[in-house]
């Protein structure tokens, strides 16, 4: 089976799972709540009304249970023999996945463009530019939720056990950050290592919109990026690896 | 068609499958059978190329690897238990890997799965959900079908379906590989016999061959039963009574006739005791058990 049937059969399943309908209204939902709990700040906008946080805890629950499936309905072997190469499998999820992480985006983008009009016209798409920041935090959000997704998927094929990935990469998204920098605070002389750690490319969606961040994690917007795609690289080559070599 | 040879599978340093080899020819129905542990499953995955092994897996003369499985393209299997996504309804299970449409409608129709076929799979019952498995192995018209406990959960009705539907694809020219703990269902359908115990290969025969096995032991009846049993005593052949008839070896049998007519006894009854496929399997097994312990 080439990559092609590879892509249609996950995106066949994937649309007939209640989960990536249910994750999307989540996520707007939640958009929501935040909206009417606070007076609408040019900040709240910015951030998507806490779209990058909201999307990526969606991301690792949606991610982890589409993979970890395979292993516990026992299709995994049906899977890896109608497939001629065990690639075309990871790759086609990994890319279902990003593809849904994409549409969560875009359409958490225009919710924000709504819910700003709804409740805080005053506001500009001009001031302190505030489009342009929105955006660009969109796509720093973009690009660490596929770097999680390589994450999620490596430890998926380490762990196949929902609870322990959904709950290791929610630890990840609260945390990740935090972490990042408490390390790096807590070694200076080890700084120069130590800001090129993965945990600290989380905080690209932060830095992107918001340049003040770079005191904390000690990389520019450049460096943060380029970081952010290698070690997505590098998750999705173990990742891979290991699946490449799991016994069913 | 399938041609193993030479098999050999080591899982954390202990030897899992000893040199296995050996053939399935289009249209055979072979049954892999074996204790719990013999080793049946693992050749059934070794075929499909899920785990790494050393000798060689031909299927159609192209070679299966755990990295390729470029020869499995007509391949159906169900292993242990029916692989289904318990969100999607039957139809939408088999719609995954469909080729053919038709064949797909052909075989939903033959297994009796219509009234069900458009309802979430999560609901269905063990039953159902074996059909929906077998279902999934013969899809696309495979040339090699491997069915790993085809007949659990089965009520009286599908097993005799199931049954014919083998035998209808064998007669086409499918290859089946079967694994079973019925013993009985199996040697209804079986063209071949492979044994397996400890993972090596104890016996692979065609069932015509198998079945021709001499009987053991023999009841006996003669016109003078008393004098027979005095005979048999003074000669020391042993003998059991048993409803009426005398219980003899087959060793002994000739003897016992010479024995007979020399007093002008004739036989009223001599009759073969049937031995079955399940007790000739069991028996094997214990033999060969036997013959490694005593090496």
């Amino acid at each position: 089976m080439n990559m092609q049937t590879s892509l249609s059969q996950e995106w066949y399943k994937f649309r007939h799972q209640p989960g990536p309908l249910l994750g999307l209204l989540v996520l707007l939902g939640l958009m929501l709540i935040m909206a009417l709990s606070a007076p609408v700040t040019q900040s709240a906008v910015v951030m998507g009304f806490g779209t990058p946080q909201w999307l990526l805890m969606i991301i690792v629950i949606i991610g982890a249970n589409f993979f970890i499936m395979e292993d516990q309905h026992t299709t995994i072997r049906t899977l890896l023999y109608r497939h001629t190469y065990r690639w075309s499998i990871y790759l086609a999820k990994l890319l279902i996945l990003s593809l849904y992480t994409g549409v969560l985006v875009l359409l958490s983008l225009l919710f924000t463009g709504l819910l700003k009009i709804v409740f805080a016209p005053q506001l500009s798409w001009q001031d302190g530019q505030l489009f342009s920041h929105l955006l660009v935090g969109m796509a720093g959000t973009f690009l660490v939720a596929i770097l999680l997704l390589t994450i999620i998927l490596w430890l998926a094929c380490l762990f196949p056990i929902n609870t322990v990935v959904i709950g290791l990469g929610l630890i990840l998204v609260l945390t990740g950050q935090g972490i990042a920098s408490l390390t790096i605070d807590a070694n200076p002389m080890l700084t120069a290592i130590l800001k090129w750690q993965p945990l600290n490319m989380l905080n690209l969606m932060a830095q992107l919109p918001d340049s003040s961040y770079q005191k904390d994690t000690h990389l520019s917007n450049v460096q943060l990026l380029v970081g952010a795609i290698g070690y997505s690289g590098f998750f999705l080559a173990i990742g891979y690896w290991r699946f490449k070599h799991k016994r069913v | 068609m399938l041609k193993m040879t030479n098999i050999d599978i080591w899982i954390r340093h202990r030897q899992i499958i000893n040199a296995v080899s050996f053939d399935v020819q289009p249209g055979a129905i072979v049954g892999l059978i074996g204790p719990n542990g013999a080793g049946k499953t693992t050749i059934m995955k070794t075929i499909l190329g899920l785990i790494p092994f050393s000798g060689a897996v031909t299927i159609d003369n192209q070679s299966v690897t755990e990295t390729n499985h470029a020869g499995l393209k007509s391949v159906g299997a169900l292993i242990e238990h029916p692989a289904l996504y318990p969100f999607l309804t039957g139809y939408q299970n088999l719609a995954l890997y469909t080729q053919d449409e038709a064949n797909l409608q052909a075989i939903v129709t033959q297994l009796e799965m219509t009234p069900y076929i458009n309802r979430k799979a999560k609901g269905y019952s063990l039953g159902m959900k074996q059909k929906l498995g077998i279902a999934l192995a013969l899809l696309n018209h495979p040339q090699l079908v491997i069915l790993d406990e085809p007949m659990n959960g089965l009520d009286i009705d599908a097993t005799i379906l199931v049954r014919q539907i083998i035998q209808q694809y064998a007669q086409q020219g499918t290859a089946f590989l079967v694994a079973s703990h019925i013993l009985s269902e199996l040697e209804k359908v079986v063209t071949d016999v492979i044994i397996i115990n400890n993972g090596q290969v104890r016996l692979n025969q065609p069932i015509a061959t198998f079945n021709q096995v001499t009987a053991q032991r023999y009841r006996l009846q003669t016109t003078d039963m008393v004098q027979t049993q005095a005979l048999l005593t003074d000669q020391q052949i042993p003998f059991e009574q048993d409803a009426g008839y005398l219980n003899i070896a087959q060793a002994a049998l000739y003897m016992v006739q010479t024995l007979c007519f020399n007093q002008q006894i004739q036989f009223k009854a001599l009759i073969p005791e049937q031995v079955s496929f399940e007790q000739r399997i069991v028996q094997l097994l214990h033999e060969k058990d036997g013959d490694e312990h005593a090496n």
